[in-house]
């Protein structure tokens, strides 16, 4: 879809000293200095604090993988994206960009998502 | 014709009573503040570096330098995962003054004429500044945030809080700031809190606490105005999550 093939890419990225500054906890497990691009079927959306969540499934010649994104709280995602519980819904086709887990887990501190319409939502970009 | 003008005059007589009334409003601290005092009112957060200490130098004693070695917080240069962190906010619990203003997290200030209030909206936290004229308590009460008593020095409020619980134990530590500076039941904080201008608060800090520090710790901390209006923020919510990283209890 739009360029974005179903398997993981990965590339390096330039770690924004300003994103380490800004980092809340739990973001220690995920690699800042790589990103990864998955591409896949929303399972469930988590809108809670301290860190929303969300589970796509991802094909991956011809295996589902599950993958995991991290995000900061609700209302950093409510107030500068307008964000909410029902804004992602299962079934929804979505790309998350963001910086892997250490672990090697399909796991990941998301900084991009990707929505049908082709827009894209940098969720970092909110101010500290 | 005459129902028009019943109705500039209904509109000239409604916005004559706003302005009064935003003008009342506005400065409605005063009446309660002596001349000159601040008005700290508004939504607040900080504008310092979250991963930062009071000084760059903390003169540690024997005492709070052995437990930063043992701290392992969840910022800065020691960040430590989630599932080994033992900083006390990642269970949720309350992180104490100054250690709440680290976080990213609005809070907003409401001058009383006996009280001063701070709503904090991460954990959904209140902290009472006691402004009239009263002592800490004989038999001291330790409490999570301890006690605060305030008062004006002319453009500025003086807030003393002592009876913080300090550091706690191996798993649930609570510091100065995010990065592992401890500190003992016997602090005693002062806060020197002034208006910068319109859109900037200062807030001068000094840690008095022998058993930490071999000399009074400072540092100033400042704040800029945010047009949030606060919102809920339950870190209780944590206990749901079905983020592997965030749940340490696993």
């Amino acid at each position: 879809m739009r360029g974005f093939p179903a398997t993981v890419i990965a590339s390096v990225a330039i770690a924004c000293v300003s994103y380490i500054a800004q980092a809340h906890h739990a973001t220690s497990a995920f690699d800042r200095q790589n990103t990864v691009t998955v591409e896949g079927t929303v399972t469930r959306w988590q809108f809670i604090n301290p860190h929303s969540g969300i589970w796509i499934e991802v094909e991956n010649d011809g295996a589902v993988e599950e993958w995991i994104g991290e995000f900061q709280g609700t209302l950093d995602l409510y107030r500068h994206f307008n964000w909410n519980k029902d804004t992602f819904h299962p079934g929804d086709r979505i790309t998350l960009t963001g910086y892997p887990a250490f672990d090697g887990s399909s796991a990941m501190s998301v900084r991009i998502v990707g929505f049908p319409d082709g827009t894209e939502v940098d969720v970092r970009s909110a101010p500290d | 014709m005459q129902i028009r003008k019943n109705n500039r005059a209904a509109r000239l007589l409604a916005a004559v009573a706003t302005i009064a009334c935003l003008t009342v409003c506005s400065n409605a601290y005063s009446q309660y503040a002596p001349a000159g005092a601040p008005d700290l009112t508004g939504v607040w957060q900080r504008t310092f570096p979250g991963n930062s200490s009071l000084m760059e130098e903390m003169p540690m004693t024997e005492w709070a330098s052995e437990r930063f070695a043992r701290a392992k917080p969840l910022h800065g240069p020691r960040t430590a995962s989630a599932t080994e962190a033992n900083a006390a906010e990642i269970r949720c619990l309350p992180m104490g003054f100054p250690g709440y203003y680290y976080r990213p997290r609005p809070f907003e200030i409401f001058q009383l004429p006996d009280r001063l209030l701070m709503l904090f909206e991460v954990d959904n936290f209140w902290r009472v500044v006691h402004l009239d004229g009263r002592e800490f308590p004989e038999v001291p009460l330790h409490t999570w945030n301890g006690t605060s008593i305030g008062h004006y020095e002319g453009d500025t409020l003086v807030v003393e809080t002592r009876h913080i619980l300090g550091w706690e134990s191996e798993s649930n530590q609570r510091w100065l700031d995010r990065l592992g500076h401890p500190f003992s039941d016997e602090l005693v904080l002062t806060e020197r809190i002034r208006r910068i201008d319109d859109e900037t608060m200062e807030i001068e800090v000094t840690v008095d606490d022998p058993v930490a520090y071999s000399e009074p710790v400072s540092g100033t901390l400042t704040f800029g105005t945010k047009s949030y209006e606060l919102a809920e923020f339950i870190c209780n919510e944590l206990m749901l999550s079905q983020l592997p990283e965030m749940r340490p209890e696993q």
